[in-house]
Order: C-alpha cells, then sequence, then structure tokens
C-alpha cells in the first residue's frame, strides 16, 4: 500500500515542479548501515537541490 | 420528446420514486427532483449545456432513504460517477434507473453536447504565467522545466479562496467529514490557503476517484484548471496502476492490498 | 545475567580479539561476546577458551568497566536436576566442513567460501555490512564479477564423505543467493549454479527458481571435478564436463560450496547417552507416523536432528514435537501456573495531565554523549511535565520499583521514559505504570540511545539538541494519551476439523488425547481419504493397515464426534467463538468451537496425455498402488514397466513440483523390482527429488539396476500403442540418439492438484494461492497458521506433501490450535482500531487493506465495525480511510499530528 501511495504522490509533486523530494526505500531493522547510507544520501540531495521554494511563497504571502 | 415519455413511465409504472433531471426555473436551469404526484411537470424536462451533480443529490436522498428508487437523467460523465459511487458501496445500483443522454462524442454523435467540450478560452497573461485549461497534463510537463511548472502552479494555486465550491459539487466526494476542513492539516481561518497543501490534498483524495467530469472547474470563482490537474491524477492512476475510475464496478488500486508486491520504489537519482 | 543491560562497554574495553565463527571466520569477535545480534538473550557472553583472565588470570578489565556489576569471574559451573514429563531435542546440524576435500580448494585461497560464509558476506549484519566483495580484497571495495556455486558439497556422496542422504535444502539456498548477490551489485554479476538434480520441491520453490533462470541466473548440470585459485591471482578456475560430456574450463572470482548439513558429534554423544536410535545418516530413527517420536517414549525430536529439512519444515516439526510431548502429560497443564496480583488501577480519565519524565543515561551509553541533566532540565520546562529526573538505569530493578514510587507520590497520569527501543523495553515501563496502579497505555518512550547518542556519538552538543527534540515530542503525544482497557472474551474451548484424511485425523486425534472436545467432519461416507488409496511408505510401512488403525483410535475416542458425508453450510464469529453449521444429507447440525483446523487434503489429477484414458496399460501412482496392494496378476505378466514422471507438475500450466512422486514412481519400482527380480524397470524424469533420507532409496533403485532417463520439457516422450503394451520413444540425453523402449504398464507419475476451496476459503475468510493451496500467514515462520485467527491448515491443502510431513503438519496445526484452545478466555482490546461512526460513510476502502479480516461492514447503520478480537493494532484501515472515520488506539491522528508539530516548532 505505502509503495502504492509513493509512486502516485510522486508523480504528482513532479506535474507540481517538486520532484526528487519524496523517497521510498525498504530497510529493515538489521539494515542500520543501508539506513545511514540512505539517510546521508538523501539529505545531500535535497540540501544541492537548495531551500524549499514552498517556504518562501508561504511566507511572502504571510507577510502580506 | 422520448426522453419526457422516458421519465413518465419510470414514475407511472412505479419503476421510480423520484427522478432527477433539470427544469427551467426563472429562466435557470436547475436540478429538479420529478415524483408521481407532479408527473406533468416531466413536460418541462430540459436537457442542456447546464450540470449538476445529480449522483450527489441522489446519494443524499439514498442516505436518508436506503430504500428510496431514484431515477437519473444521466449524461457519460454520471454514469461514470455512478459507476464510482456503486464501487464506494454508496448507491446501491439495484435502486438506480438511468435515462441516458449521450454527450461526450462518439461515432454515434461526433459532437459534444456539453460546457465540458467546449474549449474554455484561456486569457494571454494566464498563458504566459499560469497553466493553461486545455493543455494535456503530458504536454505540460514535457514543456515546462520544474521551476516553471511549479511556478505556474503556484500562480493557479494563489488565487484560491478556499470556497470549497470544487468540493461542493463533486460528484464523489461523500466523506462526512472532509479533509480539507481538518484542523491538523488545513489552519482554519487562513486566507489563502497553505500552498500547495490544500489543492494536493484534494488532488491525492481525487486519485482512483476523479471521474473527469470537469465540474469543479467549471465551478471555481477563481478560474484555477482544476479538471486539468485532476487530468494528470487520473493519467498518473492510469500509468502506474491501469486503472480508470468509473470505468467499471471495480475497486480502486488504493482500497485493495494485494497478496504481491509488482511495484518496486523507485531509485533515489541524485 | 539478570544484571547484564547489554550496554557493550565490555567489549569495547575486551583486549582478546579472535575470528568470529558466526561469521564464519570472516570477521573478529572479542573475548566478551553476543555471539550474534539477533541473540536472545541479549547478554554479553565471555569466551573461557581465550579470555585472559580465564586463561591466564590477566586483565579482567571487563569486571571493572562493567557499569552494572553483571560479571563474576567467581562464578562457578553449577549442576541443576529438572523434573519433566517429555524431553525435545531440537539441536539442529552443523554444516559440513569442506576442508578435507583438497579437489574444491577450501581453505586454500580466501574467495572460496562455504555457503554460510556467503550468506554472511550478503548480510547487513556481515563482516562486510552487507556489500558484495571478494574477501580477498583487503578493503572490501573490489566487487566479484562471476560468482559459482556447487551444489552437493557433503551430501549424496559416499565417496569424499559419508554424506549419503540429500540436505533438502541447498538447492534452494543456492537459487535464493544467486538472486540476493545479484540484487545486491550494481554491476552486473553473472552467477552459476552447478548441480545434479535441482531439488526445489517446497511450496513456490520451483516458481522461484524459473523466475531466478528468466533473470540469468546459469544452471549447469554437472558435478565439478575440480576448483582451483589460479596462479596468476586472477580468480579461481573450475573444469567440470558439461551435458555434452566435453571437458570445459571457467574461471570465476567467487566459489560457493553448498555446503549439506549434517548431525555434529556432540548430537550424537547425547542421542547414544538416552539411548536413542540413529540412522546411517545419525539423524534421529523416525517412522512416517510418528515423524517427532524417538525410539524412547517420551523423548521427542524435531528440526534437522531427524532428517534434512527447511525452516518451515522445521517450524511445523517444532510445533509437533510440543504437541507429541504435551498429549500424554495434558493433565499436569497450568498445575505450575502462578497467578499474578496486579494492584487496582487508578482512574484518570477527568485528571489534568501530570507528566512524569524519566531520562535514562544507560550507564555512559546515552549520559556519555548526551548531557543528561540539560536534557532533564529542558523537560521540565515542557507543558504538562510535573516532575523529571534522570536515571543512571532506568530499566534496573531498583529504578522500577523507586518509579513506582515517584508515579504514587506525585499523582503522575503519563509517563514519558527517555532511554533506549520500546521494541525491547516497553513491556518492562507498562509492568512498572501497572505496578503503580496507572493504566499502561499511558506511557510513551523516546529513543535517545539507537536513534541519538548511538548515532551521533561525535556531535554530542547536537545530540543532546536532537534528545531535547525527542522528548518534547514524546510528552506532547503522551499529554493526549488515554487509558485503554483490554476485556476477556470466554473461549468455546473445542475444535472443528475439517477433512477425515491423515491429517485431520491426526489433528483431530491429537486434540482429543489433550482433552479437548473435537468435531471432525468429512466429506464421504468414510474417513481415510487419499491414504485408502495407497500401499506403502518409502520407508516400506503398509499404509492401509495404520489408516485402519487410526480410524479406530479417532471412532473410539470419547471426545471426538465424527460428522460423515457432512459439509460446512455456513460459519460465524472469530477465534474462540466459532459458530459453524453443518449440514448431511439428512439433517443440519450445529456447533459452537473455539478454533478449526482445515485439512481437506488434495487429489490425484487425471493426465490428459500419454494415452492415459485410451490405453489398459496406461496409469495413474494410485491405480498402479491398488495393482501391487491386489498382488494383481497383471503385475505377474509384466516384464517391462515404465514411469514417467512430472505429468502435469511443473509445467506452464502448473508450474509446481508435486513433491511426492519422485520417491513413490522409485519406491513402487523398488517394488517391482523385488517381486520380479527379471523385470525392466525405466524411470523417465526431470529432476530426480528424493530429498533428505530419500535419496538411498534412489541409490537402493540404481543399485538394483532400475534405469533411468532424463528429458527436459522440450523432448517430452512420446508414448504409441503396441498391442497389450505401449512403446515409449525418447531422446536420451547421454547418447544423443532416439531410444524406443516397448513396455507392458506404464504408471504417470500425475500432479496432485488442489481441490476448490472457494466456498471454505469464503466461509473461514482465507486466502488461496494462484494454485489453488491454502496460503498460511506467512511461508517460513509461520506454516500452519492462517492471517485469520483461530484457523489453522495441515496436510495437502497446503501443498503436496508426504505422510509424515502431513502428520507433523497435522500435530503441528493441533499444537498451534492449543495455543488458544487452553486458555479459557483471551484478551481483546488494548492498540487496535476503532471507528467513529459519525465520521464513517460506509465506502468500504477499509475492509481489503486489513490483512486480518477484522473490519466488517454494519449493513444496517451503513458503517464498518471493527472486531477487536481479530484486530491486530496495523493501522491499516486508519492510513486508508479518507475521513479518519477509523483510528489505531495509543497511535490516533491527534496523537501523531501532536508529535508532528512538536517535531517541527523547534
Amino acid at each position: 500500500m505505502t509503495v502504492k501511495r509513493i509512486a502516485f504522490v510522486q508523480e504528482l509533486l513532479k506535474f507540481m515542479g517538486l520532484e526528487g523530494r519524496l523517497h521510498l526505500e525498504w530497510i529493515s531493522s538489521a539494515e542500520a548501515q543501508k539506513y545511514v547510507d540512505v539517510v546521508t544520501k538523501f539529505t545531500e540531495k535535497i540540501r544541492n537541490m537548495g531551500p524549499n521554494p514552498l517556504r518562501a511563497i508561504n511566507e511572502m504571502k504571510k507577510a502580506g | 420528446m422520448d426522453m419526457v415519455k422516458a421519465a413518465k413511465e419510470l414514475l407511472l409504472q412505479d419503476k421510480v420514486d423520484i427522478f432527477l433531471g433539470y427544469r427551467k426555473l426563472d429562466g435557470h436551469q436547475i436540478p429538479h427532483g420529478f415524483t408521481k404526484a407532479h408527473v406533468d411537470d416531466l413536460d418541462q424536462l430540459e436537457i442542456s449545456l447546464n450540470r449538476y451533480p445529480l449522483e450527489k443529490i441522489a446519494c443524499d436522498l439514498a442516505q436518508k432513504d436506503p430504500a428510496l428508487k431514484i431515477g437519473i437523467l444521466a449524461r457519460d460523465c454520471s454514469q461514470r460517477a455512478l459507476n464510482l459511487l456503486y464501487t464506494w458501496d454508496q448507491l446501491n445500483p439495484e435502486n438506480i434507473e438511468t435515462l441516458t443522454v449521450n454527450c461526450c462524442p462518439s461515432p454515434l454523435s461526433t459532437h459534444g453536447d456539453c460546457s465540458y467540450l467546449t474549449p474554455k478560452p484561456t486569457g494571454d497573461y494566464k498563458k504566459a504565467h499560469g497553466v493553461d485549461y486545455n493543455d494535456s497534463p503530458k504536454d505540460f510537463l514535457a514543456n515546462h522545466d520544474s521551476g516553471e511548472r511549479l511556478s505556474r502552479w503556484m500562480y493557479e494555486f494563489q488565487k484560491c479562496i478556499k470556497c470549497y465550491g470544487c468540493r461542493n459539487v463533486c460528484p464523489v466526494c461523500f466523506c462526512k467529514e472532509c479533509s480539507l476542513e481538518h484542523p491538523n492539516l488545513v489552519e482554519p481561518g487562513v486566507l489563502p490557503a497553505e500552498v500547495p497543501i490544500f489543492h494536493l490534498i484534494r488532488a491525492t483524495h481525487m486519485a482512483g476517484r476523479c471521474i473527469d467530469c470537469g465540474l469543479c472547474e467549471d465551478a471555481c470563482p477563481a478560474h484555477i484548471p482544476l479538471r486539468m490537474l485532476y487530468r494528470e491524477v487520473n493519467d498518473a492512476v492510469s500509468d502506474i496502476f491501469g486503472y480508470v475510475p468509473g470505468d467499471h464496478i471495480e475497486k480502486s488500486p488504493f482500497s485493495i492490498i494485494g497478496k504481491t508486491v509488482e511495484l518496486t520504489p523507485a531509485p533515489m537519482d541524485v | 545475567m539478570d544484571k547484564c543491560i547489554a550496554c557493550g562497554l565490555c567489549a569495547e574495553k575486551c583486549p582478546k580479539k579472535v575470528d568470529d565463527e558466526y561469521n564464519e571466520g570472516l570477521g573478529k569477535r572479542k573475548a566478551i561476546y553476543v555471539p550474534y545480534s539477533q541473540a536472545v538473550p541479549l547478554k554479553y557472553a565471555i569466551d573461557d577458551t581465550i579470555c585472559l583472565k580465564l586463561t591466564k588470570d590477566r586483565c579482567g578489565i571487563c569486571e571493572k568497566t562493567c557499569p552494572s556489576g553483571a560479571i563474576n569471574f567467581a562464578d562457578q559451573a553449577k549442576e541443576k536436576t529438572l523434573n519433566v514429563g517429555s524431553i525435545i531435542l531440537a539441536m539442529g546440524f552443523e554444516s559440513f566442513d569442506p576442508s578435507g576435500i583438497d579437489s574444491l580448494g577450501f581453505g586454500q585461497h580466501p574467495d572460496i567460501v562455504t555457503s554460510m560464509g556467503f550468506e554472511r558476506i550478503l548480510s547487513a549484519t556481515g563482516p562486510f555490512g552487507g556489500h558484495l566483495c571478494l574477501p580477498s580484497d583487503k578493503d572490501h571495495e573490489k566487487a566479484p564479477k562471476k560468482i559459482a556455486w556447487l551444489q552437493c558439497v557433503g551430501s549424496r556422496d559416499q565417496n569424499r564423505c559419508s554424506n549419503a542422504y540429500c540436505s533438502s535444502v541447498c538447492c534452494m539456498y543456492a537459487v535464493k543467493q544467486a538472486v540476493m548477490a545479484r540484487e545486491h551489485s550494481h554491476d552486473p554479476l553473472d552467477c552459476a549454479i552447478f548441480y545434479m538434480d535441482m531439488r526445489t520441491h517446497g511450496k513456490d520453490f520451483d516458481r522461484y527458481m524459473e523466475g531466478a533462470k528468466k533473470n540469468g541466473v546459469r544452471f549447469i548440470q554437472s558435478r565439478v571435478h575440480s576448483v582451483v585459485p589460479r596462479l596468476d591471482h586472477q580468480g579461481i578456475e573450475m573444469r567440470f564436463i558439461d551435458p555434452d560430456g566435453t571437458i570445459q574450463t571457467e574461471n570465476f572470482d567467487i566459489v560457493v560450496l553448498s555446503t549439506g548439513l549434517q548431525i555434529s558429534a556432540a548430537c550424537v554423544d547425547l542421542a547414544n547417552t538416552m539411548n536413542i536410535e540413529l540412522d546411517h545418516g545419525n539423524f534421529v530413527k523416525t517412522d512416517s507416523f510418528n515423524p517427532v517420536s524417538t525410539s524412547v517414549p517420551g523423548i521427542y525430536a524435531c528440526g534437522v536432528f531427524t532428517g534434512p529439512k527447511d525452516i518451515p519444515q522445521s517450524v511445523m516439526e517444532a510445533s509437533s514435537a510440543a504437541a507429541a510431548a504435551t498429549e500424554y502429560i495434558s493433565s499436569a497443564r497450568h498445575t505450575l501456573t502462578k497467578e499474578i496480583v496486579i494492584p487496582q488501577e487508578r482512574d484518570t480519565e477527568y485528571e489534568l495531565p501530570k507528566i512524569g519524565v524519566f531520562v535514562c543515561n544507560c550507564g555512559t551509553n546515552i549520559g556519555g554523549v548526551i548531557d543528561v541533566p540539560d536534557v532533564v532540565a529542558y523537560a521540565r520546562t515542557l507543558p504538562g511535565v510535573t516532575y523529571a529526573e534522570e536515571n543512571l538505569f532506568t530499566c534496573s530493578q531498583d529504578t522500577q520499583d523507586k518509579m513506582a514510587q515517584v508515579i504514587k507520590e506525585n499523582h503522575l497520569n503519563r509517563v514519558v521514559v527517555a532511554a533506549c527501543s520500546p521494541k525491547t523495553h516497553e513491556p518492562l515501563f507498562r509492568q512498572t505504570l501497572i505496578n503503580a496502579g496507572l493504566n499502561k497505555h499511558l506511557l510513551e518512550m523516546a529513543n535517545i540511545r539507537n536513534h541519538d547518542s548511538w548515532v551521533h556519538a561525535k556531535e554530542p552538543a547536537r545530540a543532546t539538541q536532537k534528545a531535547k527534540h525527542l522528548v518534547r515530542m514524546a510528552v506532547s503525544k503522551s499529554m493526549l494519551l488515554n487509558s485503554l482497557f483490554e476485556t476477556q472474551l470466554p473461549v468455546t474451548q473445542s475444535a472443528l476439523v475439517v477433512g477425515g484424511g491423515i491429517a485431520g485425523m491426526t489433528a483431530a486425534l491429537s486434540l482429543a488425547r489433550q482433552g479437548f472436545p473435537v468435531s471432525l467432519v468429512e466429506r464421504e461416507q468414510n474417513l481415510g481419504g487419499n491414504a485408502r488409496k495407497l500401499f506403502h511408505t518409502y520407508m516400506d510401512e503398509d499404509i492401509p493397515v495404520q489408516v485402519k488403525t487410526m480410524i479406530h483410535q479417532v471412532n473410539d475416542h470419547p471426545m471426538i464426534h465424527t460428522y460423515l458425508g457432512a459439509v460446512i453450510e455456513h460459519l460465524d464469529g472469530f477465534v474462540g467463538n466459532f459458530n459453524t453449521t453443518l449440514a448431511t444429507s439428512e439433517s443440519k447440525v450445529t456447533i459452537d468451537h473455539g478454533v478449526a483446523i482445515l485439512a481437506t487434503g488434495a487429489v490425484e489429477a487425471k493426465p490428459d496425455e500419454y494415452l492415459y484414458g485410451n490405453h489398459d496399460a496406461v496409469m495413474t501412482h494410485l491405480e498402479f498402488d491398488s495393482l501391487l496392494r491386489k498382488n494383481d496378476p497383471m503385475l505377474d505378466g509384466a516384464e517391462d514397466i515404465a514411469f514417467i514422471q512430472c505429468v502435469g507438475s511443473r509445467e506452464e500450466a502448473h508450474p509446481y513440483c508435486s513433491k511426492v512422486c519422485c520417491t513413490h514412481s522409485i519406491h513402487s519400482a523398488v517394488e517391482v523390482k523385488k517381486r520380479n527380480p527379471n523385470a525392466n524397470v525405466y524411470i523417465f524424469y526431470r529432476d530426480i527429488r528424493t530429498y533428505g533420507k530419500r535419496e538411498l532409496i534412489y541409490k537402493q533403485a540404481r543399485d538394483m539396476g532400475i534405469l533411468f532417463f532424463r528429458y527436459d520439457l522440450n523432448s517430452k516422450p512420446r508414448v504409441t500403442p503396441s498391442g497389450t503394451g505401449v512403446t515409449i520413444r525418447i531422446l536420451d540425453h547421454i547418447l544423443k540418439m532416439p531410444v524406443s523402449i516397448d513396455v507392458d504398464i506404464l504408471c504417470l507419475a500425475s500432479r496432485i492438484e488442489a481441490r476448490d476451496n472457494q466456498a471454505l476459503a469464503q466461509a473461514f475468510k482465507i486466502t488461496c494461492d494462484s494454485d489453488g493451496w491454502m496460503l498460511e500467514a506467512h511461508q517460513k515462520l509461520r506454516p500452519v497458521d492462517f492471517a485469520t485467527d483461530g484457523v489453522f491448515l495441515c496436510g495437502m491443502a497446503h501443498y503436496p506433501k508426504p505422510i509424515d510431513e502431513s502428520i507433523a503438519q497435522a500435530k503441528a496445526a493441533a499444537s498451534r490450535a492449543i495455543t488458544t484452545l487452553a486458555r479459557s478466555s483471551i484478551s481483546v482490546g488494548g492498540v487496535v482500531s476503532r471507528v467513529n461512526e459519525q465520521l464513517c460513510s460506509g465506502c468500504q476502502g477499509c475492509i481489503e487493506v486489513c490483512p486480518y479480516n477484522a473490519i466488517q461492514m454494519n449493513e444496517k447503520k451503513h458503517v464498518v465495525s471493527i472486531n477487536a478480537a481479530l484486530c491486530k493494532g496495523c493501522g491499516a484501515c486508519a492510513a486508508a480511510c479518507p475521513s479518519e472515520a477509523l483510528t489505531l488506539e495509543g497511535f490516533n491522528n491527534e496523537q501523531i499530528y501532536a508529535q508532528i508539530k512538536s517535531a517541527m516548532g523547534a
């Protein structure tokens, strides 16, 4: 079920121009190293993509 | 008129308790429930470009009286809506009689008789900064880079006045309490709604449900190209799961847990 | 033991390093160690053969380091005497050590590994962290491009070792390892399996193998001659004879020896001490009808100790041994049970939240990184928190007692423990709450060890910050926690068994012998099922005689009520409280029962090829067995008899192996040969699958001169009539020439087919797989359970299987059923889903996503309802519901939103 929902939302986000910011990975509780690798890789990826563009938009709006 | 005769027959032969169609009142075509007691009112039955979610009225009626037999003037989109509502157990197909209007183009009728099929004019500013009503989701994706896609949609979404018209008119929105009014998801009293989360919540809830009637887009006072958005939703559902809502009476992929996993999570591209 | 909290400081300080035998010597461990990460209990142990203190009376640093004083070098071995009614031996196996076979090169090159070693290489907790690399590469970076598996190392071999039996599991694990290795590899990986017969006879195994074939795993039928590390260090050279008979040489980067299973000398010694009879392979001698009984009454055995087998079969046998071990001592059940006295629970519903926060230092595990006093001070500032303290070990017994005291004195009504994982410690802290008179669900844990201090050991300041975030989140959720209650539902302590074949009768007898009334339902007019038509088992036991005895036992047992000619018409209820309506030709009966066991069996399919039905000389196994049973004159006149294997099995339409036919054919062939040594007997096969001890009968057959011809799916034998007999034509694989054989009798090893279980499946809310076999809850670990509680399966309804396995599974089903039946009531509630009927639109989106069939539609109200007795609290329905009408108690949306908000609100 999770993989279904994520596959759909990834598609939708791509359409909105927000691709790459959602990721799904199966990691068992025994796979500590994989967890570290995936989280590190994803963090780096997001950092390289720059700040969340939505934050700017919503804050601008609040400011008026 | 055949339709009038058929509808009268349904009522007179007690095949239905009420027949939902349109009638002209004060110069407007508005939905009307015709009954046996006032069967002659059917002479004023109207079929025109105007559309309302008659299925939604049927749902409300069925909620109050599950045994009520309902006749409906059904366009092609209504048929899909009804299939979907049968799938989700909101209407009982045994209690519904339809008189169909062939309005979408087909080999039999080459022209469409529906507001949905008339291309909506898109203004120049919208074309330059927003999203063209008539663009196909695939073309939109191909012709704009991700930054532009985001800015165009944000332009559209920020116009939202949170009137809930899209939801209220939607024939397949049947939840008793709507996530769009959930204080934890959508902050009450804040206008415009937080973008794009408000619209994405609705888009997500439409996955596997939207029957592409276009009523939401017609209803939107802020001219947000919602039909175009939900067509992308439908494309995604159809591409990933091969499911077309309302096509058949068949459960949505989001409400079936399979025995095997065929989808694999997409790899992380860096 | 009680004091060790598995903090690991001792192992960190221990100076003595040795090869880690769990990682097959590929990694290192200390003298004080946990054997493997899943070890239960999770306690450190000292290896007394290498510990410096114990061997040379030096060091002893661990004793000084241990924060909880768990190490006592003065401890002595103690002898204990236990009085028991039964003994179960589950001593497992050791992997064959291939060092002695120098032609395989094990020990000569690090890249020649055993399958156990390769298993560790693939494992995330293994020596290379799950990265597939060459063991010879010191940096663990170089990835292999080609891997070979050599099957039957230490199995089916009386020349290089003395293990004549087949180890049963190696074919399947080799395929699995090949598939997994390819998944682990970033570059295309060439995997080749060198085998004699591919024995993938388990449920869904053939499908898995065909999938591997399709994805490019190579299967080469060859017994490998030698494995030699190349002198130029460019991999390992293998020499073998390919199926065409030519000698080939191929290089591989890693060679995996698929080592077989064998019984260790220590197990043999113990068995001898106990006077337990062992067979030639040192396995416990059992018979088909008592698969878990040893030769000594009261001593039972299970797992590989009774013969090579895989995980599902071992799990079944384990439950089975438990049933056998309790059958004759069931009167002692509950005689040693102690009642626990629970203090009165305080009603906190109308109290304002008073949250107590307990932050654990876990020795230095947390305190060494995180500034615990700072976290405690921060916790005191959080809304709702009226008490906060730090503990050296929150989980230690004295802290537990103190905690209960603090809760009572400060009238706390929510408790947050910031320590380790709820997976290991939540039950403990819940018990503390119970002891303090609080509802156990008013507890929330923040994992500041595994999720924080352990992984951020190098950044103490930020780790402290994160600990505060985690505590704040837990506090905000705990504010919204409410008491959850469990109610007791009475259990009807009787069973329904569906199917009166061997499996059904075994299950019924086992339950009845343990004192539980059984209703046994059989559709036919007599008990016995397929077994009535069989001849002998491969161990030469007379099946009809045994079945007759079994039928007598069933009929004579006062606790078993048999309904013949009856079918299930209707079923209501759930675990502990089923209500079934049976229909016979005369009447209808309604039965209340607490559990149900489905043992509806399977049928021999009627072949649609090889002239079956068109020629009297062509018959199936059951028909041939009937000739054997009756000493039919047709047999006396037969000089030439042939068997064709895999008739209708392992084909596209039925891609499964029927499992029993190879052994059946070979046993029948041997029987024919015994009766008439001059007869010519031929067997046409694809892979001979005489797994486990059955391999010996295959050898016997070859020794007797029975001829085996291999064919594959593209060149099936052709059968034409010739007078009273038939002619079989086939292309011989070795001669590469057409061969034609005239036979008097042709016996077809026809597929075993699932019955149509649709109606039954619907009534019991169970599912069948695409081949029609009933689908168990978990193929490896829960082989006799269904996802639906209180319903169990056994026998061929699950998958084709021989009698010994059917009986083992039937006893296992009885054993599993007793876990419910032995209780007079079951606890219902706690962390389960709840429906808000006002919000439910009756769309039923949740029903299909519930894996436990716990949700029903209430047609009258047009809303769904949850059966709390079946709900396992997975939350799938809560996630599926678009209106949040369904919530999971203890994890409701408000609580989770509060947690998220508090996480974001830093």
